[in-house]
Formats: C-alpha cells, sequence, structure tokens
C-alpha cells in the first residue's frame, strides 16, 4: 500500500481491509476522508485559535468563512478525483443488500462533515468571546451604565412623566390628527391632543405602557417613561428583554432619591465599566440617540460603548436555535445535492450524466420563461416541480422496457432520482402555500394572536422537518428497491 | 496430474524456466489448496530473484531441491473437478444493422463450449467487433437469439458480469496495479485470505510482481494487456471476449499470451470459453480450436468446412533465388502461382504440399520462409 502521509498504521491496516473485504466502501474512501477531515478540523481549530481576534470591533468572519468554502470545494474535489477511481457498479459488481444506502449514507454523511468546517471558523469566534465577556454579566454592565448615565444626566431628565390621552373607539373612525398640543378651557393651559385608538388594538398598546389609568370605558391615560436605555444593542434587547431594565424601571432608579452620589464619582464609575466594551466603531443609531442628550455620544462614547456591545452580541448569539436550524439545514441541503449527484453519476454514463445537467438546466430556464409569462404564483411553480417529477418517473418506467438504453431514458431516470428526496417537502411546502389562505379565512387576522400565530408556525416547521427527514427516508428505501432495479436495467442494457 | 509434472519437469531440465514456472503456478491454482498455491508464488519468485528468468542456466542446487519437494507435493494433490463444462454460450441466426452507417452483420450461428478457444479473423471493418459486442451483450441482436446456458433468465448486469469483454484499446484505469487487482477480486466476491493470494497468484503469473506498485503511466501498453487480462481473470468470467489482444504485443509477448489463453481456458479452476479476433492469423490458428472468417458481415469460413477439399493444397515460400529458378523446380507439377512481391502462394488440386516442397529443396534453391497454409485462412484473403 502507498504510505500516505499523515495517516497512521490502523488507518493503511483499515484502507488494507476494506479493499479486500468491503470493495465498496473502500471505493468511497470514507475512512482517509473522515481521518484527514479529522487532522484539518484539528489543525482549523487550532489556528483560529492562535489568530487575534478584538470581539469589540466587527467581526471580519465572512472572509474565513469564504476563505473556508473555497478549502471546502478544493476538499471535495480531490475526495471525487479519487472516488471516481473505481465503482463497484460499473464493474459489474457483486453489490450486497444494502450497499447502496450505506454507499448514499457515506456521501451525505461525508459531505455534511465537509461542509460543516465552514462553521468552524464562527464557531471558535464565538469561544473566545465567551471566554473573555459572559452574556450575564454583560446584562448587569449595560443596566448599570444605562441608570449611571441616567444618574448623570439627572438635570436633563423631567422627573414628571406626562401622560398620553387614549380615546377609544369602536367603529373604527380615527379623526386626524391636527396638532401634538391643544387648549384645554378646565386647565387653563395647553395640554398633549389625545390619541384615538381602534379597541381591537388596544392590546398591545396596553402592554407597552408603563402606568394605564382608565377614565371611563372609552378614554384613558397612558404613562410611559422616556427613552433611557442608552446602552443597548438590538442583538439584545431581542434576547434578554426580562432581564434588561426597562425605560421605566431605569427612571425609577434614577430618581431613587436614597441614591446620592456626586456627578464626578458616577462618571468615573461609569467609564470603568464602559472602558470594557468600548469599541474603535461607533454605532451609528446612537447618532439619533436622546434629542436632548446628543452630547453623551461625546462625552460618554456611548455610540462606541453600543458598538462594541453590538459586536459581541453577534458573536454570542449566532447560535441561537434557530440560526443553528438555518445553518445545519443549508449544510442539509448543499450536501444532500451534492450527494444526489454523485449517486446519479455513480450509477449513470459520463454522457448521460452531464445531458441530464443540461436537461434540467434548459426544462429550468423554459419553465421559469412560462412561469413568469403566465403570472404564476409559489403553488403554481411547486405544482410545476411536483409535476415534472411524475413525468420523469413515467418516462423512466415506461423506457424501462426498452431493450436497448438510451438517453432519454436515462435523463429520465436521473432527473427522476435527483428530485426524489425534495418530493415530500416540495408536497408539504404545496400544502401549506395553500392553506395559508385558510388561516386568514378563519379569523379576521389571526396572526394578530400571537399564540394562534405560534402555534401554527411551530406545526409549520415540523411539518417541513418531517417532510425532510421523509424524503431522505424515501430516497434511500428506494435506492435499495425501485431505483436500483432502474439504474441495473439501464446502465446494463446494450448501447444500440 | 503426473502428466502435467513430466510436462513441468521436461520444461525446467530444457532451461524453460519461466514456462515451468508458469505451469506450476496453473497447477497448483487448479489443485484449490492455498498452502500450495502460495508455496508455488514463492518458488516461482525465487527463480525470478536468481535470475533463472534472465537467461541464467545454472540452477542453484538449494533451488532445485526445493522445486523437487514441492513438485512431490503437487503430485499428492489431485486437481479438482471442473465446475462446469459444455456449451457457454449459444449464438443461433444472430445478426445485427446499426441505425446509423449500412453495415450488417448477417445471422451466424456459435457455440462458445467450455475449454475452447474460437479465433475471429477478418479484415478491418468486416464485423469482427460487432460480433464481439453481440455475444459480450453490448449491442443488442436485431434477429436471432443469444443463451448464456449458466445463466437463469439472466438481465444484462448479470450476462457482463458472466461473459466479460476485454476491448482493443485498453480503458485506462487508476491508482496502483496491484489495487485495481484486488478490487476486482473483491467486487466479484473474492475476499480476505483468497483477495491477497489470487491476486499475488496474478502478480506473478503474468509476470506483473515487479510492476505492482506502479500506475498507468509507469507500465507499457504490453503489459497494461497483460494486467487487463489479469484483472479479469480474477473476476473469473466464464466466457473471455478479447478484441485484439495481440495488437499491443511484441512477438514474444504474443506467444506467450497465446500460450497462456491455451492453459487457462482448460483450467479446473475456472475454465472458460474464450473468443477473440486479431490480425496474426497464423498465432490465432496455432492455439484456437475454431477459427472463423467474417467478410462482409458474413463468416465466409470456419475451420472443419474442408477448405482442403474444395481448394487444394497451398503453401507460402520466400527464396532467395529469382522466379524461373522456382518454376524450373516445379516444373512437372500441375500448380498455380501467385506472388506479392514478398512471398509466393503456390496452389495445386494434385500434388501435396511436401512433394512439391521436396522438389524446390532438391534443386538447392535457398529457402529463407516456409508455411504451409493448406488448412489455414491465410489463403482466403
Amino acid at each position: 500500500m502507498p504510505k500516505r502521509p499523515l495517516a497512521p498504521p490502523f488507518i493503511t491496516k483499515l484502507d488494507d481491509f476494506l479493499l479486500r473485504n468491503r470493495p465498496d466502501t473502500w471505493s468511497t474512501r470514507f475512512h482517509l476522508v473522515l481521518w484527514y477531515w479529522l487532522l484539518y478540523t484539528v489543525a482549523l481549530t487550532a489556528f483560529y485559535f492562535i489568530i487575534p481576534d478584538n470581539p469589540l470591533e466587527s467581526s471580519n468572519i465572512g472572509y474565513w468563512i469564504a476563505g473556508q468554502i473555497i478549502l471546502v470545494i478544493v476538499g471535495i474535489v480531490l475526495w471525487m478525483i479519487y472516488l471516481f477511481r473505481f465503482n463497484v457498479f460499473k464493474s459489474w459488481g457483486d453489490l450486497k443488500p444494502g450497499d447502496r444506502i450505506k454507499t448514499f449514507s457515506i456521501y451525505l454523511v461525508t459531505l455534511f462533515l465537509l461542509t460543516g468546517t465552514v462553521f468552524i471558523p464562527p464557531l471558535i469566534e464565538s469561544y473566545k468571546t465567551y471566554v473573555r465577556f459572559s452574556p450575564d454579566k454583560m446584562i448587569d454592565d449595560i443596566n448599570e451604565m444605562n441608570v449611571l448615565l441616567g444618574r448623570i444626566n439627572k438635570v436633563h431628565i423631567s422627573s414628571k412623566i406626562e401622560p398620553d390621552t387614549i380615546i377609544v373607539v369602536d367603529n373604527g373612525y380615527i379623526p386626524p390628527a391636527t396638532s401634538d398640543y391643544l387648549w384645554d378651557d378646565s386647565l387653563g393651559a395647553y395640554v398633549r391632543a389625545p390619541i384615538y385608538m381602534n379597541r381591537d388594538d388596544l392590546k398591545w398598546t396596553l402592554n407597552e405602557s408603563d402606568s394605564i389609568v382608565w377614565i371611563n370605558n372609552d378614554k384613558l391615560l397612558r404613562y410611559t417613561a422616556p427613552s433611557l436605555q442608552f446602552i443597548s444593542s438590538y442583538r439584545i434587547t431581542d434576547r434578554y428583554k426580562d432581564r434588561l431594565y426597562s425605560d421605566f424601571e431605569i427612571y425609577n432608579r434614577v430618581f431613587d432619591d436614597s441614591q446620592s452620589e456626586e456627578v464626578n464619582q458616577l462618571v468615573r464609575r461609569y467609564h470603568s465599566i464602559a472602558d470594557k466594551y468600548r469599541s474603535e466603531d461607533e454605532d451609528i443609531y446612537s447618532y439619533y440617540l436622546m434629542d436632548s442628550l446628543t452630547d453623551m455620544r461625546t462625552l460618554y462614547n456611548v455610540g462606541q460603548v453600543n458598538a462594541g456591545i453590538g459586536n459581541i452580541a453577534s458573536r454570542f448569539f449566532r447560535w441561537e436555535r434557530e440560526e443553528i436550524a438555518i445553518s445545519l439545514r443549508v449544510c442539509y441541503y448543499i450536501s444532500i445535492f451534492l450527494a444526489m449527484s454523485l449517486f446519479i453519476f455513480r450509477h449513470s454514463t459520463i454522457k448521460t450524466f452531464f445531458l441530464s445537467i443540461l436537461a434540467a438546466i434548459l426544462i429550468t430556464i423554459i419553465t421559469g420563461i412560462f412561469l413568469a409569462f403566465s403570472g404564476s404564483d409559489e403553488e403554481g411553480v411547486l405544482i410545476t416541480a411536483i409535476v415534472y417529477y411524475f413525468i420523469f418517473l413515467t418516462v423512466a418506467l415506461a423506457m424501462s422496457k426498452y431493450p436497448t438504453r438510451t438517453a432519454v431514458s436515462g435523463i429520465a431516470l436521473n432527473l427522476t432520482v435527483l428530485v426524489t428526496p425534495f418530493i415530500p417537502i416540495l408536497c408539504t411546502l404545496l400544502y401549506h402555500q395553500m392553506n395559508r389562505y385558510d388561516y386568514y379565512d378563519y379569523a379576521y387576522n389571526p396572526y394578530d394572536d400571537i399564540g394562534y400565530a405560534e402555534t401554527q408556525r411551530s406545526l409549520e416547521l415540523l411539518h417541513y422537518l418531517i417532510a425532510e427527514i421523509m424524503g431522505l427516508v424515501i430516497m434511500l428505501i428506494l435506492s435499495e428497491t425501485g431505483y436500483k432495479w432502474l439504474f441495473r436495467r439501464w446502465y446494463s442494457a446494450p448501447e444500440e | 496430474m503426473s502428466s502435467a509434472l513430466d510436462e513441468i519437469r521436461s520444461c525446467l531440465s530444457h532451461h524453460d524456466y519461466i514456462l515451468g514456472l508458469r505451469r506450476i503456478l496453473d497447477y497448483s491454482l487448479d489443485t484449490n489448496e492455498p498452502e500450495l498455491i502460495r508455496a508455488s508464488i514463492a518458488l516461482s519468485q525465487s527463480y525470478r530473484n536468481a535470475g533463472m528468468f534472465d537467461g541464467n542456466p545454472f540452477l542453484h542446487p538449494d533451488l532445485e531441491a526445493a522445486t523437487n519437494t514441492h513438485l512431490s507435493r503437487l503430485l499428492s494433490k489431485e486437481s479438482m473437478k471442473p465446475i462446469h463444462s459444455g456449451v457457454l454460450v449459444h449464438a443461433n441466426n444472430i445478426s445485427k444493422r446499426y441505425s446509423k452507417g449500412n453495415f450488417t452483420l448477417h445471422p451466424l450461428t456459435l457455440d462458445i463450449q467450455c475449454g475452447q478457444i474460437i479465433g475471429v479473423v477478418g479484415e478491418n471493418g468486416n464485423g469482427k467487433t460487432t460480433l464481439l459486442r453481440c455475444l459480450a451483450g453490448q449491442l443488442a441482436v436485431d434477429q436471432g437469439s443469444l443463451h448464456y446456458t449458466l445463466l437463469q433468465n439472466p438481465d444484462y448486469f448479470a450476462v457482463k458480469n458472466h461473459v466479460v469483454f476485454i476491448p482493443q484499446r485498453i480503458p485506462r484505469w487508476y491508482g496502483q496495479l496491484k489495487d485495481n487487482l484486488h478490487f476486482s477480486a473483491a467486487v466479484s466476491g473474492v475476499t480476505g485470505m483468497w483477495n491477497d493470494l489470487l491476486v499475488d497468484f496474478m502478480l506473478e503469473r503474468f509476470g506483473l510482481t515487479q510492476f505492482a506498485h506502479l500506475n498507468w503511466n509507469q507500465i507499457s501498453s504490453g503489459y497494461r494487456t497483460r494486467f487487463e487480462i489479469a484483472r479479469i481473470l480474477l473476476k473469473r468470467p466464464k466466457v473471455l471476449i478479447l478484441d485484439e489482444p495481440l495488437a499491443n504485443l511484441d512477438i514474444n509477448a504474443q506467444q506467450t499470451l497465446l500460450n497462456d489463453l491455451r492453459f487457462l481456458t482448460k483450467s479446473s479452476y475456472n475454465p472458460m470459453g474464450v473468443i477473440l479476433t486479431s490480425q496474426q492469423l497464423h498465432e490465432v490458428e496455432k492455439i484456437a480450436d475454431n477459427v472463423l472468417l467474417i467478410r462482409q458481415g458474413q463468416c465466409v469460413f470456419r475451420t472443419g468446412d474442408q477448405i482442403q477439399q474444395s481448394l487444394g493444397f497451398a503453401f507460402e515460400i520466400e527464396i532467395t533465388n529469382d522466379r524461373d529458378t522456382l518454376i524450373n523446380a516445379l516444373s512437372g507439377f500441375q500448380y498455380q502461382l501467385n506472388f506479392d512481391g514478398g512471398n509466393y502462394t503456390i496452389t495445386s488440386q494434385q500434388h501435396h504440399v511436401h512433394e512439391m516442397f521436396s522438389a524446390i529443396v532438391n534443386k538447392g534453391i535457398h529457402i529463407r520462409y516456409y508455411r504451409d497454409i493448406t488448412t489455414s485462412t491465410k489463403r482466403l484473403f
């Protein structure tokens, strides 16, 4: 056996064993890919640990990911060079039951692992940020900085919260606003103009207000503290809404008279915390912070602190459940598409494989033009894709009886197989697309009911997940049954 | 087995070590005993290492003793019984017409027997390869039928596993030669210890041991042909179809290959039927049990058709003297004389070849080349 660089003796022994006993597995070079992938992953991880990264500055991870994608492509190409050297099926070999499932799974897992290395740089970057900062401490610091900034600028903040008067209407008619302030004869002074609001829209307002005083059934006073969240980042407020001080809580602490500290002391305390988070960048949104207190940006570096916190948060929170689900799906779809292409290539002639790709491109272009001119919506696109699958399947089945191997039957078979794992998800997408309008029919606007909308969305996501798993399972089953028979018959048939 | 061993002893005593060791390897394979096969491989390697295959005529006493011991062990073993015999492929009136072009292979009936070699000869573009590809299941026949007697209701996949076709241009392979052999054996179900053993056997049997770790670019086209045959034999095909296998080989290699085919087809380990095409008429005729001549898609002759009865006796001769001297020597004979610029072809309905040849020799004509082609397809070209 050749001496493979960096391969330990057990890999060589395994290679020898597989070559002599499991040629189908050996030909995939799974063991070698796995070993070199492991080495590469370790080296890559070490490299990203070594390279310096300041979490306070905006991340340049995009460049590293781009580089990583190129390396992954190179890795996949290298693997395929070795993979294409040996083929049990095309050698009229002795494939045992389950071999196709095993081989396809190997393709999928290998591609998934290779594409997955793209996530190593951001993962290490996040880990390094976690080592230096912790979300809990950062939340505490943000709260403290906001209270300190409020106290430092206490003189600029009104100690009295002016309420808004809200008049609730049931008939849907909202008179146009003429001015922000109106003359009140009873008070002999200008007061804020009342806000008219539909009763249906009141729920959100009630939730967002700091205090409500009902005057009568149709009129209420809404108290909302002024914006005092000087230090903030949308990435954090979205996730730690309950732990971050609201404007009202900051307001209460600012005007808590039991706290008496000199402004200089407060400023020193503020800077001792803020300097930990100060970035060279400046958060653009901080320019618009607190109309009357814009000097805070220059005096207390609020923009730079917000930028630093935003940069840290971007490193922290890229691994939330939804982000992970999206990342995994991206990896999965790239992997399964490549695995399908590989599976087809391994069972088809080179000429027919490339003709199939050409046919797929042409069909997509022609169908796209047709759908564009016919003004078709998403449903039309999905229905077309599903119909195409059944056309390809019918042609492949019908032509399997032909005594010779034709390019048309090969293309139909290849495209049928290629689309198979995506059929359940296409059907599920179509189902939800068709029923989405029914949700609207069910109630006037059910998405106003957050609970209902979330339930529907969760259900929809679960359906998609089941459809994706089903697609893979169906493909694996068919690879050992129907498609096995069709490929065997097609590939071995006489050429003319 | 004892006659086979006598043949081996004869080869060794006459310093034909390469041939002798090949026969030892063949006979050890026929015993199906791993230990004997391994010992034969080791013996052959010892001969190689001692330079016996490179013209060294002096056999070292230790090696001679080892050979005798090994031959005694071989003698004590019985050859395994052939696993099959009889007709392997029956082609009944098969014909083929290409959709593009106007070539037609006219109806032809043919049986490929186990242990038999069929040679197919003919000029280029006359249908030899078409016939082979039909038999191999690469082309669908338009009429007639093909019956593979050892297979029950086979699909083409099974047929292509059963009947192996080696084209004239051997498809490129990748990686090391040895890996390819291991792979080829493993995909045919030869795994574990037998995989290693048979690969080593084939490497030694076809003189490829020194090239085991080389790749496609590092070996000559002749060795590629040897490799391809070794690779195919590891798959234990029942019918071997070779299209112009001699095209890339030198004269010695051609002879070796044809001899190898003759022995391997009759092997007890894996008896086969072989059909091959070649332009080397005389070489093919020497080893083929049956020769077919294809002309314009039709089988115009096959051995056993009593060509001599219809066309008379014939021989080719090349002499240094002029034509008049030759005519003078053959005065008194009734014959036809043709000259192709190099050789004279002399044909006679009445006189045997040896009579006319004796007359030429007796006249003191200097003969550079002679061949009796009375029963050869050569005279039909």
